[in-house]
């Protein structure tokens, strides 16, 4: 009879790189804007420190950095995801419905994978995404709010707006 | 106005394809394992008539040609079968397969006869789709194979009333049209509204879901060939209109992503999945969604054993209250939708149409019936 092993090293082994018919994202298209998302950036922080926090939100779901999934996570989106988590944490819960029914679906779309995206960052010490947790203990008090974002975003946007932000090749 | 049969009970097993004869007195289904059943409907009752088992792995596409009368199915063992309703030797009438060699090395995924019967298209899992015809001389089907380029498993495939233009929807988040024109097969085939004539294999147009983010599930022409439906898995359905120039509409739904669609009339279009309902949506120039031709009746679960399932509720769910009692969801289908065929009607004048699902039911829609008793019909 064989061994059974307490081993479940091979579930993570990537049988895929082997495979030569393996599908290839257009790498050349993955490359995101820095200019642009710096310049989207610097205007939601303006709006944000304004006190005009559905400005900021709409500003930043305007034309966020897209690109492929890569091994290493690209600064530029990094960076565009703390602004992101800042806007959303800047609102009380009880704020949430009324700032979500303000977007369209695209912009809902985009919101939702912010939030799983910002999940993410905050929850999971072991991906390379969240090597920067270690001096981001200040966005921690974030992942409460981030789960009455996913609500009321799922509300507006239905299941569509959760399958579209996990099917999507494209992450923020 | 939707009439539902448990066709696959004891066990209740899935179906995920099923294919009706010409005059919608057969159906050819297959429950996820390697044989076909055919049933006779009397538009009452279902009655097993034929197994065909012939394939040694699950069947995944069936398509019966309503102008031959003759029966393709493919499979997981990268084979497909055609069979003819004929004399054998004995001289009694049976369904006569034919292997078809599709010369692939994954699975075939989805199979479709052309309108007119003499060629049909098999989309796999190999990057490629078979296109296969009857060779008379060698008695023989052969497969001409379209590759390029196609970076991913094909899931779905139509064909335009022209008999030579063939949509394919692909897990590379792309729906394309190809050129499927065989010499000796076909006339000669012309400009169409969807650009210049191509040699076969060629790609004539290429869409790509707008967000790289929807594997295609279903594709379909309407009956004119002039417009070209695709649903995704990024639960938006697109309409590209070719005497629009080629302008693509895009419209992202709530529910959750559709597997199967089909044109109903000029300007309608139904389309369901993993909801459990079938929605229907128009296109006049504009793409808009007019909602779900399940009315979502709550059932009434009837039980004799009110005592004995309280205990067994305790027993497995650790609770008394009735709510957990209740085992149904509050649709016609139980589970998600496979597949939708028409059954009264053809492409483009809808009166029916079925649909199997992963509960396996088949269900008779009937579209006038269901559009009168739709929620947001009042609005």
């Amino acid at each position: 009879m064989a061994k059974r092993t307490r081993s479940d090293g091979f579930r993570r082994t990537d049988i895929d790189k082997f495979d030569e018919d393996k599908y290839h994202d257009e790498v050349e298209a993955s490359q995101v804007d820095s200019a642009l998302a710096s310049q989207m950036q610097k205007e939601a922080i303006g709006l944000l420190n304004g006190g005009k926090k559905a400005e900021a939100l709409k500003a930043a779901l305007k034309s966020p950095p897209l690109s492929y999934r890569t091994a290493q996570p690209d600064p530029v989106k990094v960076e565009y995801l703390k602004v992101v988590l800042d806007i959303l944490g800047a609102f009380k819960s009880t704020e949430v419905a009324a700032a979500v029914k303000e977007l369209s679906q695209d912009e809902c779309d985009l919101l939702m994978k912010f939030v799983y995206r910002g999940m993410e960052y905050l929850a999971r010490p072991n991906t390379a995404a969240a090597k920067a947790m270690e001096e981001d203990e200040a966005r921690r008090a974030y992942s409460n709010i981030l789960l009455t974002w996913h609500k009321q975003a799922t509300e507006h946007g239905g299941l569509g707006c959760v399958v579209r932000a996990m099917a999507d090749r494209k992450t923020v | 106005m939707a009439t539902e049969f448990q066709l696959m009970k004891n066990p209740v097993l899935p179906l995920f394809t099923h294919a009706w004869n010409k005059d919608k007195t057969q159906v050819c289904v297959s429950p996820g394992d390697n044989k076909a059943h055919i049933y006779s409907f009397d538009g009452k009752n279902y009655k097993l008539e034929h197994t065909l088992e012939d394939h040694t792995a699950t069947i995944t596409g069936i398509d019966w040609s309503a102008e031959s009368n003759d029966i393709v199915t493919c499979g997981h063992d990268r084979n497909a079968y055609v069979y003819c309703w004929k004399k054998n030797d004995a001289g009694v009438e049976v369904w006569d397969p034919k292997l078809v060699i599709l010369r692939i090395n994954r699975a075939a995924t989805c199979v479709k006869w052309s309108p007119n019967g003499k060629k049909f298209a098999v989309g796999s899992g190999a990057r490629v789709i078979s296109v296969c015809y009857f060779e008379e001389d060698n008695d023989w089907w052969v497969s001409k194979h379209i590759k390029r380029p196609i970076r991913s498993t094909i899931l779905s495939i139509d064909w335009h009333p022209n008999n030579y233009l063939l949509a394919a929807g692909s897990a590379d988040f792309k729906c394309r049209i190809f050129s499927a024109a065989v010499k000796g097969v076909d006339e000669k085939n012309k400009e169409t509204e969807w650009g210049a004539r191509k040699k076969f294999g060629e790609v004539v147009q290429e869409f790509s879901t707008s967000t790289a983010g929807g594997w295609v599930h279903a594709v379909s022409f309407s009956q004119d060939g002039t417009k070209v439906a695709f649903a995704a898995h990024d639960s938006c359905v697109y309409v590209v209109d070719a005497t629009d120039n080629l302008k693509m509409h895009r419209l992202p739904c709530k529910a959750l992503p559709y597997r199967t669609i089909e044109w109903v009339s000029a300007t309608e279009f139904v389309a369901a999945g993993f909801d459990y309902v079938p929605a229907l949506f128009s296109f006049t120039g504009a793409l808009q969604y007019i909602g779900e031709l399940d009315t979502r009746q709550e059932k009434e679960t009837k039980s004799t054993f009110r005592a004995l399932d309280k205990f067994r509720n305790l027993d497995s769910k650790g609770t008394t209250e009735g709510s957990a009692l209740k085992t149904k969801v509050n649709t016609t289908h139980q589970n998600c939708i496979a597949d939708l065929q028409i059954f009264a009607g053809e492409k483009g004048n809808v009166a029916k149409f079925t649909t199997v699902g992963s509960d396996g039911k088949i269900v008779v829609w009937d579209l006038a019936a269901a559009k009168r008793s739709m929620p947001s019909s009042a609005a």
